[in-house]
Order: C-alpha cells, then structure tokens, then sequence
C-alpha cells in the first residue's frame, strides 16, 4: 500500500512539513482488521452481501455510500455490535466468532475504540468520569493513573477545563470530542468512527473532524463512516464505496473522487459533490 | 376526648407495626423485583419463563388468597417438618407482602430499564465492559431517577395494604382502629381522625424524601 502524502495530505495545516516526511507513520502491511465473506440479514433484508475487507495498520479507512447501503452495519460487525449471519471477522488474527460469550466479546472489544453518530456519552457521569470509567473498570487502572491519562486525553481533545461538568452541559462538538478522547482511553488498536459527525450542527463538524485528523496523522488506525467527502479524501488512505450491501469500489481517494471507475459511484458523487461548494 | 386518648398508645402501636411490615417487606420486593426483571428481559426462555409465569400469577391472583395460602398452606406443609414456628403473623405477612409487590416493582423496572437507550449499552461494550459492569454501572443508575416516583407510589400503597396481615392476626394501625371502632360505634370519629394523621405522617415524609432524593440524582443530567 502505498502512502501518498504529496497528493492530498500537504494542503492541510495542521500537518507540519517534518511529519510529511515521517514514513514510519505510513500504513503498515500488517493487517489488523480482515472480514471474508461476511453476509447480514435483518430478516429477509440482505444488508450485507459477501464483504470482503481489510485494514492494515496505520491505515486510515473512509466508508462512504449512500444511506441504507450497509456502511454502519459492517462497521458495527467489526466490534460485535451486530451478528453476522455468515462470514468471519478477525481482529488482530482473533476471530470474532459470534457465539463468544459477553465476556469473551469484552476482551476483543477493548481492541477496537467505537465512535457514535450520537455520542452516547454517559448522562450520569462527568466528562472525566466518562472518560477512566473504562480504565478503572476493565483494564483496573489505579486511579491517579487513569485520572492522569484522562486529563492528557481531554487536552488533546481540547476539553481540559470541562472536565467536571455532565455532558449534557457540551455542545455537540465537545460531546463527540469527549467521546473520542472515551474510546481512546482503552488504548484500542484501531478506531471505528460510525457517522461522527452526522448529528452535529454544521459549524460544529469542523472541530470534531480536526480532532480526527490530529489522530489520522498521528498514525491512528482508522475506520471512517461518514457523509464528509472532503474528509475522506483529504485525510484517509483508502476510500470504500457501498450501496446496497456490496463493496463496489475502493482505492485511493484522489483517484476514485476523480476517476469514479463504476457508474454507482459516479451517479453517488455527482449527486454529493454537486451540493458541496 | 377521652376516648382518643386511651386509643392512642394502641394506635402508636399500630403505626409502628405498619412500618415495620412495610420497611422489612419492600426492600425485599425491591431485590427479588430487579431480579426478576433481569429474568423477565433475558434472551434465555428458562429464565424468561419462570419470571413472566410468577409475575403474572401474583399480580394476577387476590394477595389475601396469598397470605392464607402461606400462613396455613405453607405452615402446615412446615409443620410437618416441625417447623411451624417459622410462620408467624410477622414472618407471613412480610414475605407474602415482598413477594406481591415484587412482582409490580419487576414491572416497574422492567419499563425503567427498556428507557435506557440501546446506545447506552453499547457504548460500555464497545468499551470493553462486561454485561454485569455495563448493566450495574451504566444501565441501572441511569433508570433509577425515573423509577423512584412508581416506587413511592408503591410503597405509600403498600402503607396501607399491609392491613390484610390483620386476617392472618396481625397487628397494624388499621387493625387498631378496627378493634377500637367496633367497640365505640357512636364514638368513632376521633379515632378515625388519629389513625389518619398516622398515615399521613407515615406517608408525607416518604414522599418528601423521596423527591428530594430524585431532584438530587437528576439534577446531574
């Protein structure tokens, strides 16, 4: 896989001209998430037709599609949410197998951090609370310890002097920001990012995205669904196009904006592109 | 005046037991309500069903036809084993009232738990929380606050059901003032006036505390 900085990553600011030449930070060969075959029904509905899939390492993915074309589903079969009805799932060379017990699904899901279109923050807890509640509780952190990595999480997020308040005091923005920096805080392997920024006000998708961008540079792993097209080419390594159930398209981002090679995809960008200024 | 002022003690002595039934009784309706509310929402039909059928038959069936089943059905099948002084007004009444309203608080926390968002539960698994540490840490606290005010009102209910224990020969406020109304027929009114300021007094403050206790976990979110 090739890691094309020149291309697109070089108009974006916040990367500065020595992080450009860092190749360690490149999307590794090493696979981290591998889907073979995955098929989902809700009933009689085919949601899913035979997903083949991959995520390497480092690699930052962005699934876009039109609505109903089964984005979020395979995202959420990556982390158990959903059961696939066939196919296998393995995260890190560890097969997600659906008939694992709750317990069993806990270990592997501490691998992979997950994002929400609606945050689901906890209502009941303060920002900091929400964020070493996992430590605490399932990595049995010791308490100075996950409230340090805690505070260091939330300035990254640019949250420090909100830490006490309940979430619903944020604004959208910040809540999506304290939730990445919740997902973070289990030191996942990857990222899954289910429609980040779906459910936010216009002028507040700008902070959540540049907060996903620190982490796409940083060499986060990376699993994008999203509706943000200038995202997805700007920031990801690779761009895959559902609709209806089925990888139709996938590739580098400048090339499959610009030369779309199916008729799905080019009838989906022409629509999306054409309300984007 | 005199009348009511004889009473009284009596009376006192009434409302005393009354508490004492219904502060014993409810919290074990509480527990044995969340578990079967648990039980009632597994996706297991072995523990599903057992927790529908009780729920149903209690609700379903007269608590005074409970009580007698208890107090003289159970008694007897104790007695045999000699045992039979394990049942007694006290213990009879405080189990067949746990266990009547059990079966309303499942239901109460059953429709408090399903408020919870789906998301909420979710985003512990995605975390890496076990369904107990996900349900005890995330799901519950957050239905509790909704659940409160049908508690009281079960509770303030139960104030005053816990008179049928006087069929098994129990002693409350309302027994009380039966005994003192039948033999003071012209004289009754005073003693119906004590035994409602008892209740009230009982039943006032339950409600205080309790929405004070709510204000206070909701304020949060």
């Amino acid at each position: 896989m090739d890691f094309d900085v020149s291309q697109s990553r070089d108009s974006l600011p916040s990367r500065s001209s020595e992080d450009l030449l860092d190749q360690s930070l490149a999307p590794t060969e090493e696979i981290l998430i591998r889907v073979s075959k995955l098929n989902k029904y809700f009933g009689d509905k085919h949601v899913l037709k035979d997903i083949d899939f991959e995520v390497h390492r480092r690699e930052v993915v962005a699934l876009i599609g039109p609505s109903g074309s089964g984005k979020s589903t395979l995202i959420r079969c990556l982390n158990a949410l959903e059961k696939p009805t066939s196919g296998e799932v393995y995260i890190h060379g560890d097969r997600l197998n659906p008939n694992l017990s709750l317990k069993q699904l806990s270990v592997l899901r501490r691998d992979l951090g997950m994002v929400f279109q609606n945050f689901n923050l906890f209502p009941h807890m303060t920002v900091i609370q929400n964020v070493t509640e996992a430590p605490l509780l399932v990595r049995k952190m010791p308490k100075d310890q996950a409230m340090a990595l805690g505070e260091e999480l939330l300035a990254k997020v640019g949250l420090s002097e909100k830490r006490d308040v309940y979430p619903s005091r944020l604004s959208g923005g910040q809540k999506q920001r304290v939730a990445i920096a919740r997902a973070l805080a289990m030191q996942p392997r990857a990222l899954l990012f289910d429609e980040p920024t779906s459910a936010l006000d216009p002028e507040l998708v700008g902070e959540v995205l540049k907060v996903m961008k620190d982490l796409a540079y940083e060499g986060s792993t990376m699993v994008v669904v999203t509706h943000e097209m200038q995202f997805a080419r700007d920031v990801s390594d690779r761009v895959v196009f559902m609709s209806d159930g089925a990888i139709v398209e996938q590739g580098d981002p400048e090339e499959l904006f610009r030369r779309p090679q199916h008729k799905r995809t080019q009838m989906f960008l022409e629509r999306i592109m054409s309300i984007l200024p | 005046m005199d009348l009511a002022a004889r009473a009284f003690p009596a009376l006192l002595l009434g409302a005393v037991n009354t508490v004492i039934y219904c502060v014993s009784s409810f919290p074990i309706a509480l527990l044995l309500g969340l578990l079967l509310a648990v039980m009632a929402s597994s996706r297991f039909i072995w523990f599903r069903a057992p927790a529908r059928t009780f729920i149903e038959v209690i609700r379903g069936t007269p608590m005074i036809a409970q009580i007698f089943i208890l107090y003289y059905g159970i008694g007897a099948l104790l007695g045999v084993y000699g045992l039979a002084g394990l049942i007694n007004a006290w213990t009879a009444g405080i189990i067949s009232l746990a266990i009547n309203y059990a079966a309303y608080e499942a239901e109460i926390f059953r429709a408090g738990l399903l408020s919870v968002d789906k998301g909420q539960t979710e985003a512990a698994y995605s975390l890496g929380l076990t369904g107990s540490q996900s349900f005890f840490r995330i799901v519950l606290p957050q239905a509790i606050p909704f659940m409160i005010p049908p508690f009281v009102n079960d509770f303030i209910y139960m104030l005053k059901d816990s008179a049928i224990v006087s069929v098994i020969s129990g002693t409350e406020l309302t027994s009380v003032l039966t005994f003192w109304v039948t033999r003071n027929t012209s004289d009754s009114f005073p003693l119906y006036f004590i035994a409602i300021v008892f209740y009230l007094l009982m039943s006032l403050p339950t409600s205080y505390i309790a929405r004070l206790f709510e204000r206070r976990l909701r304020a949060a979110f």
